[in-house]
């Protein structure tokens, strides 16, 4: 039993290494010379440590699509729970006519992907004024039918006598929500923001479709538009700068693993939806 | 029951029915309309079915359909079998060791393409990459068929491997013990353990991942679109992407539409086949 355990912990560690060592590499190397980053044989020696790769990155507005990723992300995911916990608790909770039908409804949209959509989509965004408009891509991610089926999971499972109470004391529908719904669904809300976060950070196809000037980009369009565009442009030297845009998904990277190293147990229950028992 | 509670909760989902039906609905509803319009720069007219009808004739969208389905048979099965091994390895380790591969799983799962994609640029590229380092090759890897293909696979396969495995060694660590004791008295050493009980126990996870991984990989066109751009000669075009550059690219949206429409076509019968899995278990 115990040699076998020891074979399978080598055998998986192993393959985490595997999995987890370009993404590792790529952070290490991030900080190095470019020039050692295009040598072959790769140089596993870790020497010529420098931060030049990100003083590159000043020329281009590196930190503008910073704030402005972080600006998209936040919005969506605040505004996010506000519409999804309303809609969701309304869904565990509360008469609504028709209610099986429109929820089966909202579900069964849930297997629409969204490329099928893309050029209504795109016309109606245009037609809305959301081109080059980072809130064009907050209001289309407000509501999310998996968002509202996960926090509807979780309040189906809250007591309806303290909603009664609650009535008792007084309370309308609002008040009730903001003062008893919302802080008896703390660890769910957390999971939303959570999610919400990851989600919003890591967008790529509605930014791709509706950013186009520089300084409006968010940090996934501003690497794979203008830094691989300068990585191509210097291919052509044959020394393509590899630094510059490891660098780029370093400053992309880190806030996400922030969020995941500090949230790390709502992902979990994120993944299991509101099947899991605590 | 009053008036003023028949509404509260109409009221309370209003906001998010608004939404739903403005950012759903209605371009679902368009995509139908869409595809039976040569919407160009100017022209803006119904043509019935003739987007559907050149279809027939679109060398390029066989083309993509074979890229789609040469994606998810090379992807799909690999993804399903590699986490379903490492996930009974995982399962023999002690819980902290296990807590410790979930979080290493996990982790690329989480990352965004972007990031992901420029790692690999680099692991492909050919005279400075890793690959071709380890391998001793002198490949193109992104900028010949059929590498560039399975280049994209490869990255795929690897990255994709966090959810399957952690949904497997869930399903691993809940096996009735008593089964795997029966099969011990019996006779059975560990891997005809494995083989016989705690596989055939995962059966249903196994044709979830399998039709939800489909599912997954007909939708896929960042990695394509970030790592060669649909090419070498749109050998890595899947269908999705067709969508994107005929519409976007080539502004030709009645087309895209139709397509679009072909797309949802395929992805329902597998999204009507996963509901019936789900609902087995």
């Amino acid at each position: 039993m115990n040699a076998l355990r020891t074979v399978s912990n080598t055998i998986v560690i192993l393959i985490s290494i595997v999995l987890l060592f370009p993404l590792l590499w790529a952070v290490i190397n991030a900080f190095r010379d470019p020039f050692v980053l295009s040598k072959i044989p790769p140089v596993f020696k870790l020497t010529d440590f420098t931060m030049m790769n990100f003083v590159m990155l000043t020329k281009y507005p590196i930190l503008k699509w910073f704030t402005n990723t972080l600006y998209v992300t936040v919005a969506t995911a605040v505004g996010a729970v506000v519409i999804n916990s309303l809609a969701g608790y309304a869904f565990a909770k509360k008469h609504i006519p028709a209610k099986e039908v429109i929820f089966w409804t909202l579900m069964a949209s849930m297997m629409i992907p969204g490329m099928v959509t893309l050029m209504p989509g795109f016309l109606l965004r245009k037609s809305l004024g959301f081109v080059d408009k980072l809130y064009g891509l907050v209001v289309p991610g407000l509501f999310s039918v998996g968002t509202m089926f996960f926090y509807r999971q979780y309040v189906m499972r809250m007591p309806d006598e303290v909603l009664y109470v609650a009535e008792i004391d007084g309370c309308g529908e609002l008040r009730k929500w903001w003062y008893v719904v919302l802080p008896m669904t703390a660890p769910a809300i957390a999971t939303i923001l959570v999610l919400g976060f990851v989600a919003g950070w890591n967008d790529f196809m509605w930014p791709l479709m509706m950013l186009f000037s520089r300084e409006k980009m968010t940090l996934s369009i501003g690497i794979s538009q203008v830094l691989y565009d300068e990585a191509a442009r210097s291919m052509e030297r044959l020394q393509t700068n590899y630094g510059l845009m490891l660098a780029g998904a370093v400053i992309m990277f880190l806030p996400m693993f922030l969020v995941y190293l500090g949230g790390h147990k709502y992902f979990v229950r994120g993944l299991w939806g509101g099947g899991v028992k605590e | 029951m009053t008036a003023r509670q028949r509404y509260t909760g109409l009221v309370l989902i209003a906001p998010a029915l608004f939404f739903f039906c403005l950012f759903s609905i209605y371009p679902l509803i368009m995509t139908f309309v869409m595809s039976m319009q040569d919407i160009g720069t100017r022209a803006d007219t119904f043509i019935g079915f003739e987007n559907y009808r050149t279809m027939l004739h679109d060398p390029a969208l066989a083309k993509g359909l074979w890229v789609t389905m040469r994606f998810v048979l090379v992807i799909v099965p690999a993804s399903t079998i590699l986490p379903l091994i490492i996930g009974i390895l995982a399962s023999y380790m002690s819980s902290s060791g296990q807590f410790i591969i979930k979080s290493a799983m996990y982790l690329p799962t989480l990352t965004a393409g972007v990031i992901i994609a420029t790692v690999w640029r680099w692991i492909f590229h050919p005279n400075s990459g890793i690959l071709n380092y380890l391998l001793g090759t002198q490949i193109a890897w992104l900028g010949q068929n059929p590498f560039a293909f399975y280049a994209i696979s490869i990255m795929i396969i690897a990255e994709g491997m966090g959810m399957p495995v952690i949904m497997f060694l869930a399903v691993f660590v809940s096996v009735d013990e008593t089964l795997q004791d029966a099969a011990k008295i019996d006779g059975c050493g560990r891997v005809r353990t494995a083989w016989y009980v705690t596989i055939p126990e995962a059966i249903p996870m196994i044709a979830f991942v399998t039709i939800t991984k489909t599912i997954g990989i007909l939708q896929i066109w960042i990695y394509p679109y970030l790592l060669t751009g649909g090419g070498p000669n749109a050998g890595t075009t899947p269908l999705t992407l067709m969508i994107y550059q005929e519409g976007i690219l080539y502004g030709r949206y009645g087309y895209a539409s139709a397509l679009g429409v072909l797309l949802l076509a395929i992805t329902l019968i597998f999204s009507v086949a996963q509901k019936m899995v789900i609902r087995n278990r």
